[in-house]
């Protein structure tokens, strides 16, 4: 692999705007999409990190299935009575309960070991637009004859035909897919813009509303939209442990779990969402090679282990800190990195530091994207810091001919 | 080849749905007007004129143009289509333009394409061959949908489908139960996914 720097197609700014991604530039004037560089991969490396991508989202299934099977909840954050939805979803996982997408984040230099997973977002992955879009459109535009990893929306399509599939009220109109995010929100209603345009794509009826307007009826257990339907699907952009513990959380939980509303993605995608599930990982699997250790406890970690510390249920890189650690497991000195954020209380969890891809000071994070079980796409995050964040630039990518 | 053939840029010339409320209906109830006529027999006329316009605009600007009604139809199903004179400046002779319709608009390895998205009156969508009446109702809540301001029916205002049984009708939702309280979280920290 290789980071190559480039000129940036004249009117670069215009090109994004013309196909709805006007979000290319931060609020500070800094580029967020550069494409004054990308990277190279050789087919063979992309199959490499395709390949650690299918096999550690089938070790994080496994892991689910220890959470779900000995009720460890508490471990992984989360309250112990969401466990009804959590549970009857998961024994749905492979139809009505299925998943939609989720995004890996992988650090690898392609120098001779393993890429290795850091974690795994399978809630509200970002970036969903720039990757699957805005880089497509990039190469159609620069390097015509080049390919890319990258056939995520296909893949979110076929996902949705599944659905539909699943549930022939869909597939007949009869119930609709409602998509809630907060608004106002731009960046997110561009995104649940997108999902949905994708799954009018095999003929479902959609509506897209703002999350803070849905409702719920006592009476008949149902949540309601603006309009006082029904909502029988649910795609939320919105975490689930923050749902849960909001005013109609534990109503969520009862009718998630007797089937009155089928979230997307479903309840027991909080649980492989949550950072604990990669100490469980590597209890299960401990040395495997795309795996990192990983703790909820850094006592564990030999003397001068340099660690990442991330809140369990934290986002967007805030609340990390890496440092050296001693043998009581506490930091030497000051962290090497750390950023701010509003994740303070809901425990931690430990992961020996790999350094990422790096060039000319550039750090990069492999997202790998996996719609379902199956590894569709790879969209590249860039930072001069050593924290991937909500700031870090999105850089395209594209695979050599041979 | 490890990318898709094509990609869909995002939904153009949809309609919000917010744009078919008038006036500062709280949040108990939301009213769907068809026309700018059953709007202003309940709220004050400015408010409904500034909506429908806002609404229209948004929709004209990107509709595409047929040069008959027939010639609209057969794109875009029949009774889909209304004359887009109005207001369109130096246009000469008949313009028709898809009703309550968005589009699609996508590139492809060989080009682009564009599919409608028609919206119906309670903002769902639905994609290009599907029909827009078939809007999933409740039996509860039929008897909740009542005839405004007498019956009237504007072609060039309507937001229903023209010659739909729903033309001129208005819409009202007494919206039950109680505000389920989502986004409290991500409002008070800030939200953009991980």
């Amino acid at each position: 692999m290789e980071r190559a720097t480039t000129a940036p197609r004249p009117q670069w700014q215009a090109k994004l705007d013309e196909i709805g991604f006007p979000f290319h530039t931060d609020a500070d004037g800094t580029a967020y999409w550069d494409e004054s560089a990308y990277w190279r991969f050789s087919l063979a490396e992309i199959e490499t990190l395709e390949e650690a991508a299918e096999e550690v989202y089938r070790l994080c299934e496994e892991a689910v299935d220890h959470v779900v099977t000995r009720g460890l909840y508490e471990a992984v954050g989360l309250p112990r009575w969401a466990a009804p939805a959590i549970e009857a979803s998961w024994k749905e996982r492979e139809g009505r309960d299925m998943a939609l997408y989720a995004r890996f984040d992988f650090a690898w230099d392609g120098k001779g070991g393993p890429p290795k997973a850091l974690e795994l977002n399978a809630e509200t992955p970002t970036s969903l637009y720039e990757t699957a879009v805005a880089q497509w459109c990039w190469l159609q535009d620069v390097h015509p004859d080049a390919d890319q990893f990258n056939s995520l929306e296909e893949a979110l399509v076929e996902r949705w035909q599944a659905r539909m599939q699943a549930f022939p009220a869909l597939a007949l109109q009869a119930e609709a897919v409602h998509f809630a995010c907060l608004m106002p929100h731009p960046e997110d209603e561009a995104t649940i813009a997108y999902l949905q345009t994708l799954a009018l794509r095999p003929g479902m009826t959609t509506k897209a509303m703002p999350i803070q307007a849905i409702r719920y009826d006592d009476a008949s257990g149902c949540f309601l939209d603006d309009a006082g339907l029904p909502i029988r699907h649910l795609m939320k952009l919105y975490p689930w442990d923050w749902m849960i513990r909001e005013e109609t959380g534990r109503e969520l939980v009862t009718a998630a779990a007797q089937g009155r509303i089928r979230m997307i993605e479903p309840a027991w995608k909080m649980v492989m969402a949550s950072k604990g599930l990669f100490a469980l990982l590597w209890e299960l699997n401990p040395g495997h090679p795309n795996l990192l250790q990983t703790s909820f406890d850094r006592t564990g970690f030999p003397v001068g282990s340099t660690v990442v510390a991330k809140p369990l249920l934290g986002r967007e890189g805030s609340n990390v800190s890496i440092a050296t650690l001693d043998a009581a497991g506490f930091p030497v000195g000051q962290p090497i990195a750390q950023t701010e954020g509003p994740y303070v209380d809901e425990g931690w969890v430990y992961q020996s530091f790999t350094p990422l891809a790096e060039a000319d000071g550039n750090h990069a994070v492999f997202g790998v994207w996996m719609a379902g079980d199956k590894p569709c796409g790879l969209g590249i995050r860039e930072d001069r810091a050593l924290i991937t964040g909500n700031t870090s630039r999105f850089v395209p990518h594209m695979i050599a001919p041979p | 080849m490890k990318r898709s053939r094509t990609v869909a840029a995002l939904l153009l010339g949809g309609i919000s749905p917010l744009l078919f409320a008038c006036g500062e209906d709280g949040p108990e109830e939301a009213t769907v007007y068809p026309s700018v006529e059953a709007c202003t027999a309940e709220k004050p006329a400015s408010d409904c004129a500034e909506a429908f316009a806002a609404a229209r605009q948004e929709h004209l600007a990107g509709a595409p143009r047929f040069a008959s009604r027939e010639a609209c139809e057969a794109e875009m199903g029949d009774g889909a289509c209304t004359p887009a004179n109005e207001g369109m400046g130096s246009g000469t002779g008949s313009v028709f333009v898809p009703a309550l319709v968005g589009f699609m608009i996508g590139r492809s390895l060989t080009g682009g394409y564009a599919q409608p998205v028609y919206f119906d009156r309670q903002g769902y969508a639905r994609s290009g061959n599907s029909r827009i009446a078939e809007t999933p109702l409740p039996p509860q809540r039929r008897d909740e949908i009542r005839q405004g301001s007498g019956g009237v029916a504007s072609s060039s205002g309507s937001y229903y489908r023209p010659g739909s049984g729903n033309a001129g009708k208005s819409f009202t939702v007494t919206t039950s139960g109680r505000s389920a309280g989502f986004g409290s979280t991500g409002s008070s920290r800030g939200f953009s996914g991980s």
